[in-house]
């Protein structure tokens, strides 16, 4: 018993140390490379983040680049600045190119996490960007946090609570299983592999006879607007030029 | 009657001659003196000529009576015990008439293992169990585990049969925006011989099948041709079920053995299941032996539980009851402990 508690207690210790890495960093997660923004706009910003995060539990980054990116060089900055920072967490990533913005065009990249957000709802999220696109760089990040809040509903949250009780009752189950079927140490004989002359095995026929093939297609679902598999972090990208 | 009863006596001393399992020969404990069988034969020869007539008769509940050619007391055994102790003076009596005509054994296994052997084995068995209750660890039911020669049947079968698998190859690609996956069916025959030797089924029904079949496997290597001088110092048992009864068993046994063997042949497919088989057994040789185990009965809660002991090989089986308090201890234990765990998991994570 004592061991078991000993092994716990190391486990316990052994995560909080792990998870203290991925604490919110608000200078890293929102930065502006392209000055479009005032200092004003970006620490509203990174509050903004910052609240998702303490909401959700969700990491939140958005950048803003003014390089001339395609949109696979915006798309790979995107899955880099989180990979490196948040390998294994959940969350959603904005990235944009303001470089046409004159000209009121940009590229853009989406990022959220596929475990957490459905197709549909990053889907949603893009759009929701795009319609924004007239008012602004600064009124693009916050749709993009308005919409990010909108698809982190209450319903997901609830699953945190529901496996707080649940598991603890899987793994109790589980332990109690396990010792209990070690005290089993009986069990019925069906085969007499254990007496079979292994030399004595004569085959007097082998034949393997075709008889029919079945073969089925399915679609196999690929998104839009350019979603792609994402990195390290289970991402799944929505994005293009708006 | 004569020689109903044997006891095995010290041919220089007259004291009571046990079998020493770990020295495979026949140690008297009073003058020390050693036997080998081929000495003890000779002597016992001698020695149950000059053994008076005892009588042997039943008692009112159907007991056979013996005396007890030691002390004189009487010795009751059941009608399938073929050896036994006296209460009294704790001599063995090896009931030679019961193991006479077809009761009387090819082959006998000797004990490997001394009671010794067994009780440390035994003491061992709560090791990583810890829902066994306490008094399956108590000295003073270990101490009761008993040497008993199990009647066994062993079979010998030619078998011919054959198979039909229903075999699956799947295989699976991408095209054209497509997850392509192709199964292709096979129907594959395998038609093969093979043989048996020495299918054991137990031939008692005094002794759980399952326990029995779970201290396989033995090793015959240790076979040796019977003689009443392999019981001193164990009970014995005579079998209640007859060959052709317990080779439904063995045959059973065979088949589903046969049956994997064909099936295994069947090789690169995705899933494989056996449509139809065809399993031809000839029993070739049958023998009634017997086994030696160490037999333990512990009761706890009004139920008696069964433990036995390879005396060849040493493995040990039997179900240990749930202690359902110390069940309740570990399942709540690990309960709290990994809410407590997941709590602090969660609250890091800012899931809550």
């Amino acid at each position: 018993m004592k061991k078991i508690f000993s092994y716990l207690f190391i486990f316990a210790i052994t995560l909080s140390v792990c998870l203290n890495v991925n604490a919110f960093d608000r200078d890293y997660n929102v930065q502006d490379f392209s000055d479009t923004l005032s200092e004003k706009q970006l620490e509203k910003l990174r509050d903004r983040a910052e609240e998702f995060y303490d909401e959700y539990g969700l990491e939140m980054m958005i950048y803003i680049f003014k390089e001339g990116y395609e949109y696979d060089q915006l798309k790979y900055k995107c899955n880099s600045y989180w990979d490196n920072k948040y390998p294994n967490s959940y969350g959603a990533c904005f990235a944009i190119d303001v470089t046409d913005a004159e000209e009121n065009s940009y590229v853009v990249d989406v990022a959220m996490s596929r475990k957490y957000y459905t197709d549909s709802e990053r889907e949603k999220v893009f759009d929701n960007i795009r319609n924004t696109k007239s008012d602004g760089t600064y009124a693009m990040c916050e749709q993009f946090i308005d919409s990010a809040e909108e698809y982190s509903d209450e319903e997901k949250n609830k699953t945190p609570f529901f496996m707080l009780i649940i598991l603890p009752f899987v793994i109790s189950g589980i332990t109690i299983a396990v010792l209990i079927s070690k005290n089993k140490m009986v069990r019925k004989a069906t085969t007499a592999a254990a007496y079979l002359n292994k030399d004595a095995i004569n085959f007097t026929r082998k034949e393997d006879r075709f008889v029919t093939t079945h073969v089925t297609r399915v679609p196999i679902n690929t998104g839009s607007g350019g979603s792609h598999g994402g990195g390290s972090h289970g991402a799944g990208h929505s994005g293009g030029r708006i | 009657m004569a020689k109903d009863t044997l006891d095995h006596k010290c041919p220089s001393c007259n004291a009571v001659l046990k079998f020493n399992p770990h020295g495979q020969n026949w140690l008297c404990e009073y003058c020390g003196s050693e036997f080998n069988l081929e000495d003890l034969e000779t002597k016992t020869e001698k020695l149950t000529k000059e053994t008076e007539e005892v009588k042997v008769y039943k008692d009112q509940n159907g007991m056979d009576v013996y005396s007890c050619p030691n002390c004189g007391a009487q010795i009751v055994a059941t009608e399938e015990e073929s050896a036994t102790f006296c209460v009294y003076c704790r001599s063995t009596a090896i009931l030679k008439n019961k193991l006479v005509g077809e009761f009387n054994p090819t082959y006998v296994i000797p004990f490997r293992n001394t009671k010794e052997d067994a009780i440390a084995a035994f003491k061992n068995i709560g090791k990583g169990k810890p829902l066994m209750p306490k008094v399956f660890s108590d000295p003073n039911n270990i101490n009761d585990m008993k040497g008993v020669y199990i009647p066994f049947w062993i079979y010998d079968y030619d078998v011919k049969g054959s198979v039909s698998v229903d075999a699956k190859r799947v295989t699976s690609h991408v095209s054209g925006g497509y997850q392509v996956t192709k199964t292709d069916i096979y129907d594959c025959i395998r038609e093969g011989s093979m043989s048996y030797t020495r299918v054991p089924v137990d031939g008692s029904t005094h002794f759980d099948d399952d326990i029995m079949d779970s201290i396989e496997p033995f090793d015959y290597n240790d076979l040796k041709d019977f003689t009443y001088s392999y019981l001193s110092g164990f009970l014995a048992e005579k079998y209640d079920v007859d060959g052709d009864q317990a080779s439904e068993r063995a045959e059973l046994r065979t088949k589903n053995s046969t049956i994997d063997i064909l099936k295994d042949d069947v090789k690169g497919y995705t899933s494989k299941v056996v449509k139809s088989s065809s399993i031809n057994c000839k029993q070739t040789k049958r023998d009634y032996i017997l086994i030696p185990v160490w037999m333990l009965n512990i009761k706890y809660n009004d139920k008696l539980y069964k433990f036995a002991m390879n005396g060849q090989t040493g493995k040990l089986v039997g179900n240990i009851p749930i202690d359902k308090k110390k069940a309740w201890i570990y399942f709540l234990s690990t309960l709290f402990g990994s809410f407590a765990i997941l709590l602090v998991l969660f609250l890091l994570m800012g899931w809550l």
